[in-house]
């Protein structure tokens, strides 16, 4: 009989393993099946998360039902993808999410209009890498600098610290990590050319995103600009001492070093137009902002020395001559009005803001406002201006002013202002600047046959205009917004247009983190109490020139971040956002199958975070009752969770409730490993664990004991960060315990002298290593030491697996945890003779046995026959390993792999390659030959006796 | 604090009479609680030990039914039936009246211990309905004045 | 014939008072000296007339019905010593026999309330064992599995899957060590028939299971029964320690090379552990949580073992069909079922109690004839079958015959045989409400749909009955509601929106009088209902002290008055009212 069965899976016939179930035959054939609950090396299925429907046609006649229960038979027809089984899979989700709690993303990301990984750059930041924090921001948005000076932050408005004491600095951070990056910054590649050429109208925000993201997809890009110089209104609406001309300039040169055109003093509808852009571009990207300033319908408005907001900024940066008077009345109280009034502040005038709300209404940020206030600008709430008074000869003279009062809420939902009849007040006044609003030039839009609506060029869900390969973004079609919303709108056109070059626009839809923001699961019902335990750590505000100082020029007014207070201040975020962010399979099936946390809502329970183990976050509130970590630790026999209560109640937890920390399990990682959320979850041996998206650095060896796992290592820009087995499981020495904090090359301290020198290694030391460290000694008279074990083992891995009965003692499964996976629970029994025993190095049972060994290559240096090392020596070599207590040595030189076993005793340190940076061979304790890749690069010399020899 | 040993003690007692299997884990339980009238965690811990079984998965299992306490018990136990018969025969009314008379909420003790009242799916006496138990004695047919009635005989027993 | 007097001593007897009425009768009778046996019976199946003393003189059978300790003198003055019956508390008697089971045919509960369930000697009078004699010396295995599929017997359990084909299943499945299992958890809400049968004929279970045990090869067993049963239970273990001493169970049953043995398990407290899955986890020492199936019980059961489950009406039908023959017991209900069914009638009935029929017996003849039809002669509503898995039929099915097929047609089950009858005072959002809180908090948590599903679907339901649902809330419910039937692990969720779905299907007007007229005509939603006080009050004040708000004020003589704003609904004044002067809106 054939162990192989034909089954029809969505239309094509498979040959599949006779023995396995329905999803088995679909995953062994790349047919994607998403399951929450099954578990690879287990074999029964749990059939718990009801996620992995599919509909079969056999014996039972057309079914939808779960894919990991039902066996294979002859005939079956299996459908993956019809619509009952994906609103059946949705449902699931939806349910489980409904019971879900926690933010996948942090609320500073969820707000960010350009959807920057805010948790992610703070967390470099904190960790001392500042240019992995800008590269992260890179990844969205082209304009750091920028938006590290003049970002109005609305994450700010929504970080969660703020109910301990104050939000993060996060805009100042990020403008530290953009200008560490400044002078020599990171510069993606541009990866091919696919010889299509943009035409993008427009270089502001907008337009020079998406320049950098269709460069990036290997695009031509040419930049048309009717102003002189990009930019647009960073430029031209941002004054300098927000936005220095210089750092605005080099942003833009970076942009344009990518190999991006730019035309400038090109008018849009003047001195090009779109049939002259059709034909020399594949697609046009129409980004042209929106330049016209508001004015209302006031009388006197006409008179000289009336201004709009916008243009006076404009005219200023131009350097024109601008005719303000001495007196000057800004009427509005946004941005633009606070960097017109300071703008005009600067100019040396008195200026006073009149504003027909409340402060508390006002748009402008609180810090701009204060920052206003403390230059000398004052501020009329609740005045209304009714009439500019002047002559046509004279201009402006004086404005006649209404006082309001707060009414009834309007339809934006503020207190709406009210005249208060009879009360009116006049102001002196030269000049008028009416910064109320701006908006995009329709009419020239609408000349080039564009379609408006209202006041904004009209864009479909796909950013695409009403002409074929038109798209647009930004301003244009926003109307007037902020630098950050520009950029993340037109990173999203960009993609949109990429996806109409390659002919797939059908196939379209804004990225997964733009979509972030329109229902995610999130946390809104967090307030001050639940942070009442937290340390109150007050912001650290970056410095500002003295107001009276500032207002004498228009100069950069913040003094910058030193390295020190920027990390100090980013290790003040509460990393809201999951850890498990990128790897989350109930997530990334959500985003599959269009489950919100809408679709079902109810009752959740609220849980307690169990932070108490050292490597492992447990948080029930995530947990999707999957039941993987109970059935991997039952499979461990160690039962380090299970289930607690039943029905909706039902929690997996450790006895009792008891603290994960107080578990005596070293099998744990495990667990987590297990978890399809983020309901147990490691935390990496970094300051801030991120979360960050983790690159695989390669396979080698664990060399956490004896055993020599096989172990793929993640990490970030060099440094790895999480190890994960190759197959079955690592336990939490080598998961947690074994990944070395490296040393580099400036942390050398010494040399190796010129001496008789005995070499002490450790029991991880590779062959090679050995027989170079032998050379060495043997060179000086001396010789090689170890503290190599009493015995080693006398039965191999395929005997241990087929022996019927095993004695195991603790203490070895203490040192190597995952021999625990290789020894059924049923062949365990009490010490007797002749039974295999797996014992520690110490013990005193007769062979045949397994000795579980804490060096990785104890078993070779044990074949190496070496020495016992000497009480006295005159110089001690120790090799990768701590010095030896009660032993004399003249001189000791430490070699050490790990930052965290440098010596503080040893007269010389000087650094080596770790585990995860060498190549070499070692033995394992049953006697097999593996072979260490390196996995980290190094700047260490791969000899490591080259470094030090005089 | 007392010292856990008698109980530790008295438990081994009572898990000598059951064999060391996984399957005795509920009758073990329930002998347990049967003695107890409830079951401390040192009673779990010396299961676990005797069964060589992880505590929480005997604490998994005890959670899971119904029948098992982990806080003592009054003095008398109050079950009030939620069947259906009794139900639509106003088990809720039933249930409320005695919620007040005790002044505790179901799955409460009385301060005093003299009474914990419980929630209970069905007795099986439907035909009774509404019907509560007291210890081993079912009451049925129940209207306000029984149910008052009920307590008071109970109360009246302890004085 | 020597008079004997039997008292129905099973839990529903004794919770109406069995026990003083036999301390009372004991003592009377002894103080005459009078030489007549009494007997302690299980339920007859009359438990709206408990206590019940039966009296077997040369004249006849009488029953007496609600007997009280006050009235024990008198009947054995009168009826033992004169020989006169005590006419006003005679509910049977010779000359008028009690209708109640006219339409009854009685084959599970033949013995139940006749005779003493702790003596095996009066199972083995009535015929006891016969059975189990003919199939070890007369029968092979197969031919007892084939006669129990000629019987057409379908499983008691809920599901009615067809026993003999069950039994060959195992018997088929490889391996030399079998199990069964007697469930015996009997968990709907509303159900007694199982607690009946192994309180008043624990011998007919067993010796069903021993020939079952024999039929498929099974050597060892386990009855799994509620804890809450510890009369049955203690009657379980008296009939196999009678068994065992008998020699119909132990080692060489009746001196042939059979053995077995039964064992049995406590219940802990888990309706799930109904689904034999579950059930076998529980046994095994686990949470009941249920598993996949595949592998079926039959090829993978009980500690990794072939096992067969029934339940205890399945086990009590066996003796019987062996010794009157596959052929009769397939005459008796209809063609595709054979046999009886044993009903638990209850609710809104005038005559509650188990009741034996026929399958295929229509709903009027049992809710009417054997019931007497609805308490107080309010209009019937509806009534629930088959528990929390089961379904509301309303009145157009009274005239259904009680079949697997039809009733699951209608969108009930057959179940384990619950059945409650409601009036007019009975909610059915609520009711619905009632049986998805139960499921919902009996759920094992395991699946996603039934744990998370079930409490939305409450959650909707109780909008519904505080009146804040809306339209799309019906829809919602819906598709959850076939979702979580569709997609859930075990038949507890699958089955779970069953009583919702059907009052949906039936009754859709109340949900729309909840949501959109905020009424609850049957004036059981509290937060939908209003109570007053009329112009009939007396002011005799038993409302104002039982009112737990004080929201009750009055002079004693004149008329009282509810402060709504202080009114919890709690509706003790309409309880208390003498003069019925509380209304409800």
């Amino acid at each position: 009989m054939s162990d192989k069965i034909t089954v029809k899976i969505d239309g094509e016939e498979y040959e599949c393993a006779k023995d396995g179930s329905v999803l088995d035959a679909c995953r062994e054939n790349g047919i994607f099946i998403p399951t929450l609950c099954e578990i690879e090396h287990i074999e029964e299925p749990f059939g718990g998360c009801r996620v992995c429907l599919v509909e079969i046609t056999g014996p039972r006649g057309t079914i939808v039902t779960t894919s990991c229960d039902t066996p294979l038979s002859d005939d079956l027809e299996i459908r993956t993808e019809t619509a009952e089984i994906i609103e059946g899979r949705r449902s699931a989700i939806e349910l489980l999410l409904s019971e879900h709690t926690g933010d996948c993303v942090a609320p500073c990301s969820r707000e960010c209009p350009a959807s920057l990984d805010v948790q992610g750059y703070l967390a470099h930041i904190a960790n001392g890498m500042p240019r992995e924090a800008v590269k992260l921001i890179k990844e969205q948005t082209p304009l750091a600098l920028s938006l590290g000076r003049a970002c109005f932050a609305p994450c700010e408005e929504e970080c969660r610290r703020q109910m301990v004491e104050e939000p993060i600095s996060i805009r100042q951070e990020k403008q530290y990590a953009a200008e560490v990056d400044i002078n020599d910054p990171w510069t993606p590649d541009v990866p091919y050319d696919t010889g299509k050429s943009i035409g993008i109208v427009g270089g502001g925000p907008a337009g020079l995103t998406a320049a950098y993201f269709l460069r990036l997809k290997g695009h031509r890009v040419t930049i048309y600009d009717m102003m002189p110089e990009l930019g647009g209104m960073m430029r031209y609406g941002i004054p300098n001492y927000r936005l220095p001309k210089d750092i605005l300039d080099k942003e833009i040169q970076w942009i344009l070093d990518l190999g991006v055109d730019a035309k400038t003093d090109v008018e849009f509808g003047e001195d090009i137009h779109l049939e002259d852009l059709k034909e020399v571009h594949d697609a046009v990207f129409v980004s042209t902002g929106a330049w016209e300033s508001w004015m209302i319908p006031i009388e006197g408005k006409d008179l000289p020395r009336v201004y709009g907001g916008i243009d006076f900024l404009i005219d200023h940066t131009l350097g024109k001559d601008i005719d303000i008077g001495e007196k000057v009345m800004v009427v509005g109280c946004g941005n633009t009005a606070m960097d017109v009034a300071r703008t005009a502040r600067r100019m040396g005038k008195d200026v006073t803001i009149a504003y027909r709300r409340s402060a508390e209404q006002a748009p402008a940020s609180d810090e701009e406002m204060r920052e206003a206030m403390e230059e000398g600008i004052r501020f009329e709430y609740l005045t209304n201006p009714e009439k500019i008074c002047g002559c046509e000869m004279n201009g402006v003279s004086k404005v006649t002013c209404a006082r309001m009062e707060l009414g009834e809420p309007d339809a934006s939902g503020r207190a709406r202002p009210v005249k208060i009849e009879g009360e009116k007040v006049e102001f002196e006044a030269d000049s008028v600047i009416l910064a109320i609003g701006q908006s995009p030039e329709v009419e020239k839009l609408e000349e080039e046959g564009l379609q408006v609506e209202k006041y904004t060029l009209s864009v479909n869900d796909k950013f695409a205009t009403n002409l074929e390969g038109v798209f647009a973004a930004g301003d244009v079609t926003l109307g007037p917004c902020s630098i950050v919303e520009c950029t993340g709108h037109a990173r999203e056109a960009a993609f949109a247009v990429d996806a109409y070059l390659s002919g797939v626009l059908n196939e379209y839809s804004p990225s997964e983190d733009y979509r972030l923001p329109f229902g995610y699961i999130h946390t809104d019902e967090k307030d001050e109490e639940d942070f009442a335990d937290w340390n109150r750590i007050p912001r650290l505000k970056m410095q500002l020139r003295h107001p009276d100082e500032r207002v004498k020029d228009n100069d950069a007014i913040e003094m910058g971040f030193k390295p020190a207070i920027a990390i100090q201040e980013a290790e003040r975020c509460l990393e809201c956002g999951c850890l498990d962010r990128f790897m989350c399979k109930l997530k990334d099936y959500a985003d599959i199958y269009g489950a919100s946390q809408e679709g079902q809502q109810g009752f959740k329970y609220e849980h307690e975070i169990d932070e108490s183990h050292p490597w492992i976050i447990r948080d029930p509130g995530k947990c999707v009752l999957c039941g993987s970590c109970v059935r991997t630790t039952e499979e461990h026999g160690e039962g380090v969770v299970q289930f607690v209560h039943r029905g909706f109640q039902t929690v997996v937890e450790p006895a009792f409730g008891d603290p994960l920390g107080d578990t005596d399990s070293l099998m744990v990682g495990s667990l987590a490993d297990a978890c399809p959320t983020g309901a147990l979850e490691e935390v990496p041996p970094s300051n801030k664990p991120g979360p960050f998206e983790l690159d695989k650095m390669g396979d080698t060896y664990c060399m956490g004991c004896g055993l020599g796992c096989p172990t793929v290592v993640y990490g970030n820009d060099n440094v790895p960060l999480r190890l994960a087995p190759v197959r079955g499981h690592l336990c939490d020495i080598g998961k947690f315990q074994s990944i070395p904090k490296l040393v580099a090359s400036q942390d050398k301290h010494g040399t190796i002298v010129d001496k008789k020198i005995n070499v002490y290694a450790s029991l991880n030391t590779t062959f090679e290593e050995a027989e170079a460290l032998k050379e060495l000694a043997e060179g000086t008279g001396g010789e090689l030491y170890a503290d190599i074990p009493d015995k080693v083992s006398t039965v191999g891995r395929e005997e241990l697996l087929e022996a019927e009965e095993i004695y195991v003692e603790d203490e070895a499964l203490a040192i190597s945890p995952v021999l625990k996976d290789l020894i059924p629970r049923s062949k365990l029994v009490e010490w007797k003779e002749d039974v295999i025993s797996v014992v520690a190095p110490s013990s005193d049972v007769e062979p045949p046995y397994v000795v579980a060994q804490a060096g990785a290559n104890a078993y070779g240096l044990y074949e190496m026959n070496l020495p016992q090392l000497p009480e006295q020596n005159e110089v001690l070599l120790v090799y990768d390993t701590d010095i030896p207590e009660d032993i004399d040595a003249k001189y000791i030189i430490q070699m050490v792999s790990d930052a965290r076993d440098i010596s503080k005793t040893a007269d010389a340190v000087i650094p080596i390659r770790s585990w995860l940076e060498k190549e070499g061979t070692i033995k394992n304790l049953f006697g097999e030959r593996v072979k260490l890749k390196p996995v980290v690069d190094s700047e260490l010399p791969k000899n490591p006796l080259s470094i030090g020899k005089v | 604090m007392k010292s856990s040993q008698p109980k530790k003690e008295k438990t081994r007692e009572i898990l000598n009479s059951f064999t060391s299997e996984e399957s005795s884990l509920i009758p073990m339980l329930q002998a347990c609680q049967k003695h107890f009238g409830y079951l401390p965690r040192v009673v779990m811990e010396e299961i676990s030990s005797y069964l060589d079984m992880p505590l929480s998965n005997v604490y998994g299992v005890t959670t899971f039914y119904a029948q098992f306490r982990l806080e003592p018990l009054g003095d008398h136990l109050v079950k009030v039936c939620h069947g259906t018969a009794c139900h639509v025969r106003g088990a809720d009314k039933i249930n409320e009246l005695l919620e007040n008379e005790l002044g505790i909420k179901s799955g409460e003790t009385t301060p005093d211990g003299t009474f914990t009242l419980e929630r209970v799916a069905c007795l099986g006496c439907c035909s009774l309905a509404p019907v509560i138990m007291v210890d081993e004695t079912a009451h049925g047919n129940l209207d306000r004045d029984k149910v008052k009635a009920v307590v008071e005989k109970y109360r009246g027993d302890d004085k | 014939m020597n008079t004997k007097v039997l008292i129905g001593y099973a839990s529903c007897g004794i919770a109406a008072g069995a026990g003083e009425v036999d301390r009372a009768l004991r003592s009377r009778i002894a103080k005459r000296s009078l030489d007549i046996e009494i007997t302690k019976v299980g339920c007859v199946g009359m438990c709206h007339n408990e206590p019940i003393i039966e009296i077997h003189d040369p004249n006849g059978v009488y029953v007496y019905g609600d007997v009280e300790v006050s009235d024990v003198d008198e009947i054995v003055e009168s009826h033992l010593v004169e020989g006169v019956p005590v006419e006003e508390k005679l509910i049977s008697s010779p000359e008028e026999s009690y209708d109640y089971f006219d339409v009854q045919e009685k084959i599970v509960l033949r013995n139940s309330g006749v005779i003493d369930p702790e003596d095996i000697g009066d199972y083995i009078d009535s015929g006891g064992y016969e059975a189990l004699k003919k199939v070890l010396t007369e029968m092979s295995p197969q031919e007892v599995i084939d006669e129990i599929k000629n019987s057409n017997l379908r499983g008691r359990g809920g599901a009615g899957f067809p026993t003999g084909l069950k039994w060959q299943f195992a018997a088929n499945a490889p391996g030399d060590e079998k199990y069964i299992i007697c469930n015996a958890d009997e968990g709907d809400p509303g159900a007694f028939m199982d607690r009946s049968i192994l309180e008043g004929d624990p011998h007919a279970v067993l010796e069903g299971m021993i020939i079952g045990a024999y039929a498929i090869g099974a050597s060892d067993s386990y009855i799994y029964c509620r804890a809450e049963y510890p009369l049955a239970l203690k009657r379980l273990d008296i009939g196999i320690e009678q068994a065992k001493e008998k020699g119909f169970l132990g080692e060489n049953i009746l001196g042939t090379d059979f053995s077995f043995d039964i064992h049995i398990k406590e219940g802990a407290g888990a309706f799930v552990c109904g689904e034999e899955t579950a059930l076998m986890h529980s046994i095994e020492g686990e949470r009941g949580m249920p598993r996949p199936r595949p592998p079926f019980p039959a090829q993978k059961g009980l500690f990794g073992k072939p096992t067969n489950i029934n339940n205890v009406e399945t086990w009590a039908n066996i003796p019987w069909i062996i010794r009157n023959g596959a052929e009769e017991y397939a005459s008796i209900g209809t063609e595709r079922s054979g046999g009886t069914k044993v009903f638990a009638l209850a609710g809104k009935i005038k005559r509650g109690g188990l009741v034996e029929v026929p399958i295929g017996t229509p709903l009027r003849e049992i809710i009417y004839n054997v019931g007497g039809g609805i308490d107080e002669d309010l209009e019937f509503k509806a009534v629930q079958l088959g528990g929390p898995s089961g379904g509301c039929l309303p009145a157009e099915y009274l005239d259904t015959p009680v079949d697997y097929e039809t009733l699951t047609e209608a969108g009930a089950i057959m179940g384990s045989g619950g059945m409650i009858v409601m009036d007019e005072c009975d909610c059915m959002v609520n009711v619905a409400r009632y049986f998805l809180d139960f499921t919902q908090k009996e759920s094992c948590g395991k699946c996603t749909f039934c744990r998370v599903g079930t409490k939305r679907m409450l959650e909707i339901l109780d909008k519904f009955t505080h009146g804040s649902g809306t339209l799309e809330d019906i829809e919602s419910i819906k598709n959850l509601a076939s979702n979580i039937k569709a997609y859930s692990l075990c038949g507890l969720g699958q089955t779970a929106p069953n009583p919702v779905l059907t009052t949906l299907r039936y009754f859709e007007h109340e949900y729309y009088d909840h949501l959109q007229e905020q009424t609850c005509s049957a004036g059981v939603c509290r937060e939908l209902i209003t109570f007053t006080i009329t112009d009939a009050c007396v002011g005799c004040t038993r409302c104002a002290s039982e009112c737990p708000t004080e929201a009750i004020t009055g002079e004693r003589g004149e008329q009282h008055v509810i402060d709504q704003e202080y009114c919890i609904k709690c509706g003790a004044c309409h309880d208390v009212c003498p003069v019925n002067a509380v209304e409800v809106d």
